[in-house]
C-alpha cells in the first residue's frame, strides 16, 4: 500500500489553513486572563453557533457553485417563529422547530426553483428573497420588534449535556450536525453530486447527473439547517427580533468569510463544511480575544483579504500553468504529493 | 515556491494578527490585580484590628477612607461641558399605587395617565428580587467596571467619554463595550464581561424585553448588575442592583405644564412621536398628552404622527397640518430637538405662522440654537454627562457600602431663552 508523504509545505499550510487559525486565535489566548476558563468556552462557542449554522447553508450552496444570500434571514425568520408559535399559539418546543424548519425547506425549493427552473443567477434570486422574508418578518411581529422572553427551554440548551464538559447544548447539537452533513456530503452519491454540478456543470450532465434536482436540495439543505439553527438560536437566547444582525457585525459576512478561509472555491466545486465549521469556531474565540466590535471587524477584514489574495495568486499561477502545458499542472501535483 | 511564499507570508499575518490579540487584549485584565497588589500595603498600614480580621478589615478602611475622599472632590469639581456637577445626586419618586391590572389599564383611554401607570413607573415585585451581592464596602478605589453601552452615537461617544472621567475622578477604572445596536452582539459581551469578573457591570439595553436574562446572567454570576438610561420591564427590575438614568415622563410632563400656561389652557396640540415602541415613544407623546388633558382641558390634541428623524419628512407633516387644522393648531410637542426641530421651524416659517409654540425634549446643540433664535419656544434638559455621573456615583457608592437608591433619576430643567445661556455649551 502507497504511503502518503506528508509534506509541511506552503501547500500543506493553505489547504489546512482553517486549523492553523484555530491555532494560532487558542495561543494567542494563552496571553489573556480568563480566556480558558469553562464559562468562557462555552459562552464563545454558545454565541457562536448561530453563524455556524449559517456558514454550513452557505458552504453547501456555494460549493454546488451557488450563493445563498437568504441563510441570515432564514435564520431570523424561523427564530421569530419558533418563538411566536409557543408563546402566542402555546404550541410545544418540538413542533415550533419542526414547523420553522418546514418554513426554511419551503424556501430552500423556492430559492431552487428560482434558480434552476427560470434560470435567475443565484445572487439576485437569493438577493430578492432576502426582501420578500424581511416582508414576512415584519408582517408577522408589526408592532412588537421582539419576540420571545420565555426562558422555559433556554436553560436546557445553555447547560451542558455532560457535567464538567464547557460545552453548551446548543453548540454540540450544531457540532453534530455539521457532522452528519459533513458524512452526507462526502460519503453519498447526492453529496458528491454537490461537488460534480458545483465543479463542471458539464461534466455533471455527460456523468447523468440529475443538475436541477441537485442544486435544489443544495439549497434546500442550505435553508433547512439555517431554519433550524435560527430556531434552536431564538430559544438559546430567549429572544428574537427583526434587526438581529443587521447591525455589528452581520451573520452573514461572518459566514462568507469563514467559507472562504475554510477554503471552499469561490466558483464551486471544492470545499468542506468541516472546513467552515473550524474557521466558525476560531472566527468566534477570536471575536472573545478583542474587546472592540471594530478591532473585531479589522482582523477579520485583515485575515478574510489574505486569503482571498493567495487564492487569486493561486488560481492564476495554475491557469498560467494549465494553458502552456496542461500535464505539467498534474505532474506538479504529483511531486508534491497530491497528484 | 511562489506559493510558498504566500502561504507563509498567509501565517505571519494571521500570527501578527493573533499576537496583537493576545497583546491587545491583556492589558486592561491587570485592573483588577492591581486592586489586589494596591491594596496590600495598605493592609501593613492599617491595623488595629486582630490579627485574623486585620488584612481586610484595615485595607477596606484604608481604601475607603481614600475612596470617600476622592468621591466628596469628585463630586464638587468634575463638572460637565455646560457648567453642571457630574455627579450630582439622583432624584427619587414615589410611585403611586396602580389603579388595576395591566390589562385593566390597557382598556383606559389614551389621555388618561393611569393607563400609563406601567410604563412611566418602575413599578416591580421586590419580593421577587434576586439576591444580589453585598456591597464589600472597601471603597470605590481601585475598582473595575465594565459598561456595556447600546450602540454607536453621538450621544453614546458623549456618555461613554463622561463616564471614563467620572471614574477616573472616583479611582475606579472601566472598560466600555459597544455592540453597535446588535441585540445577540450585546448578548456576547454580557458573558464576555461576566468572564473578566468585574467588580460592577452597567448596562444600557439594545432591548427592554430581552434585558431580564441578561441581567438576571449577570447577577447569578455574583456580579452587581445596574441598568443605566433606558428603563426595563417589571421582570428585569428584579436582578437590576440600581436603576439610574433619565426620568422620560417627568420632564415631559414639566415640559406640558409649562407649555400648557403659556397657551393659557386652550387650543390645539399635534404631537410628532420619537420611533414607534421604544420607551420615548410613549414618554414623549403621552406623558405631555396626559398632562395637557388632565390640568387643561380645553387643550385640544389634534394629532399624532410617526414620520422618524428626518427633517424633510416632518416639514411635510407640519405643513399638512397647517393646511388642514388651519388656526386651530396652536402648538406642536417634539420627540427630538434637533432634525425633527429644524423641519417644524422650516414648515412654520414657510406658512408665516409665528403663533404656533414649538416645545421639544432636548438638549442638543441645534435645539439650543433654535432656543436661542425663539424658533423653539421650550425644551426640556436632559444631561447625557449627567446620565453618566449618576450610574458612576452611584456604582462607587455602592463600594463605598452607602445605602443606594434602586431607581434614581437625573435632574431635569426647562429650557428657554431666558435661561438657554445656562446649558451651553451643549454637551453633544
Amino acid at each position: 500500500m502507497e504511503r502518503k508523504n506528508l509534506k509541511f509545505n506552503g501547500s500543506f499550510l493553505n489547504n489546512n489553513r482553517a486549523y492553523l487559525f484555530l491555532i494560532i486565535v487558542l495561543f494567542a489566548g494563552i496571553f489573556r486572563n480568563n480566556f480558558f476558563t469553562a464559562f468562557n468556552i462555552n459562552s464563545v462557542t454558545g454565541n457562536g453557533s448561530l453563524v455556524m449554522w449559517l456558514g454550513l447553508g452557505f458552504t453547501i450552496c456555494l460549493i454546488a457553485g451557488h450563493m445563498d444570500l437568504t441563510v441570515q434571514y432564514v435564520s431570523t425568520l424561523a427564530a421569530l417563529m419558533c418563538l411566536g408559535l409557543h408563546s402566542r399559539q402555546g404550541l410545544p418546543w418540538l413542533v415550533c422547530i419542526l414547523i420553522a424548519t418546514c418554513m426554511g425547506v419551503l424556501v430552500g425549493l423556492i430559492n431552487g426553483f428560482l434558480v434552476t427552473k427560470l434560470k435567475i443567477h443565484s445572487f439576485i434570486a437569493t438577493l430578492g428573497m432576502q426582501f420578500v422574508l424581511r416582508g414576512v418578518m415584519y408582517m408577522y411581529s408589526p408592532e412588537e420588534q421582539s419576540i420571545g422572553r420565555d426562558y422555559s427551554a433556554n436553560e436546557a440548551l445553555n447547560g451542558s449535556l455532560i457535567p464538567g464538559l464547557p460545552f453548551s447544548l446548543y453548540f454540540l447539537i450544531t457540532t453534530l450536525v455539521i457532522v452528519i452533513v459533513m458524512v452526507f456530503m462526502r460519503n453519498t452519491r447526492t453529496g458528491r453530486n454537490i461537488y460534480m454540478v458545483g465543479g463542471n456543470l458539464e461534466t455533471a450532465w455527460l456523468a447523468g447527473v440529475k443538475s436541477n434536482q441537485v442544486t435544489t436540495i443544495a439549497f434546500v439543505l442550505s435553508s433547512a439547517s439555517c431554519a433550524l439553527g435560527g430556531a434552536l438560536n431564538g430559544i438559546y437566547s430567549g429572544a428574537a427580533n427583526i434587526s438581529m444582525g443587521e447591525k455589528g457585525i452581520a451573520p452573514l459576512m461572518i459566514a462568507l468569510t469563514a467559507t472562504i478561509i475554510g477554503g471552499t472555491d469561490i466558483a464551486g466545486g471544492h470545499g468542506s463544511v468541516l472546513n467552515t465549521y473550524i474557521s466558525l469556531v476560531a472566527v468566534a474565540f477570536l471575536r472573545a480575544l478583542f474587546k472592540k466590535t471594530e478591532m473585531q471587524v479589522l482582523v477579520i477584514a485583515i485575515i478574510l483579504i489574505a486569503c482571498i489574495c493567495y487564492e487569486t495568486i493561486a488560481q492564476y499561477r495554475k491557469s498560467k500553468v494549465l494553458g502552456t502545458r496542461p500535464n505539467l499542472h498534474l505532474e506538479y501535483l504529483k511531486e508534491i504529493g497530491r497528484g | 515556491m511562489k506559493r510558498k511564499s504566500l502561504a507563509i507570508l498567509l501565517s505571519v499575518v494571521m500570527v501578527v494578527a493573533g499576537c496583537l490579540a493576545g497583546c491587545g487584549s491583556s492589558g486592561n485584565e491587570t485592573a483588577p490585580a492591581q486592586t489586589e497588589e494596591e491594596s496590600k500595603p495598605a493592609d501593613s498600614d492599617g491595623g488595629t484590628e486582630s490579627e485574623a480580621e486585620a488584612p481586610a478589615e484595615s485595607t477596606g478602611g484604608s481604601n475607603l477612607e481614600e475612596s470617600l475622599a476622592l468621591f466628596d472632590e469628585a463630586v464638587a469639581s468634575v463638572m460637565t461641558t455646560d457648567g453642571h456637577p457630574m455627579l450630582a445626586p439622583g432624584v427619587t419618586f414615589e410611585v403611586p399605587a396602580a389603579e388595576g391590572t395591566a390589562e385593566e389599564l390597557e382598556a383606559l383611554d389614551d389621555s388618561e395617565s393611569a393607563k400609563w401607570h406601567y410604563y412611566e413607573h418602575l413599578d416591580w415585585d421586590e419580593s421577587q428580587d434576586a439576591q444580589f451581592p453585598a456591597s464589600p464596602a472597601d471603597g470605590s478605589k481601585g475598582k473595575h467596571v465594565i459598561m456595556i453601552v447600546h450602540g454607536a452615537h453621538a450621544w453614546t461617544t458623549c456618555f461613554s467619554e463622561a463616564f471614563e472621567q467620572a471614574c477616573e475622578a472616583v479611582g475606579m477604572t472601566c472598560d466600555i463595550y459597544d455592540p453597535n445596536w446588535d441585540q445577540s452582539t450585546q448578548d456576547g459581551y454580557i458573558d464576555q464581561a461576566i468572564n473578566e469578573q468585574p467588580d460592577a457591570i452597567g448596562v444600557i439595553p439594545v432591548s427592554a424585553d430581552h434585558a431580564a436574562q441578561q441581567f438576571k446572567k449577570i447577577t447569578d454570576a455574583g456580579i452587581p448588575a445596574f441598568c443605566v438610561n433606558t428603563t426595563v420591564n417589571a421582570e428585569a427590575m428584579n436582578y437590576v442592583m440600581a436603576f439610574t438614568g433619565p426620568n422620560d415622563w417627568y420632564q415631559m410632563r414639566t415640559l406640558a405644564d409649562s407649555l400648557g400656561e403659556a397657551m393659557n389652557g386652550e387650543g390645539g396640540v399635534a404631537y410628532i412621536t420619537h420611533n414607534v415602541g421604544g420607551s420615548p415613544y410613549y414618554a414623549r407623546c403621552y406623558g405631555p398628552l396626559t398632562e395637557l388633558a388632565e390640568k387643561y382641558p380645553n387643550i385640544k390634541t389634534l394629532d399624532i404622527q410617526s414620520p422618524g428623524f428626518e427633517a424633510a419628512a416632518v416639514k411635510q407633516v407640519v405643513a399638512d397640518w397647517i393646511t388642514k387644522f388651519g388656526d386651530d393648531l396652536n402648538a406642536i410637542v417634539l420627540a427630538d430637538d434637533s432634525d425633527q426641530a429644524i423641519g417644524t421651524v422650516e414648515a412654520i416659517k414657510a406658512a408665516g405662522r409665528d403663533d404656533i409654540l414649538v416645545v421639544a425634549a432636548g438638549i442638543s446643540k441645534q435645539g439650543a440654537e433654535l432656543v436661542e433664535s425663539g424658533d423653539l419656544y421650550m425644551m426640556s434638559y436632559q444631561s447625557c454627562q449627567g446620565d453618566a455621573g449618576l450610574a458612576v456615583r452611584t456604582m462607587a457608592e455602592y463600594f463605598n457600602g452607602v445605602d443606594i437608591s434602586r431607581v434614581s433619576y437625573i435632574g431635569t430643567d426647562v429650557i428657554s431663552k431666558d435661561n438657554v445661556a445656562d446649558f451651553t455649551p451643549c454637551q453633544w
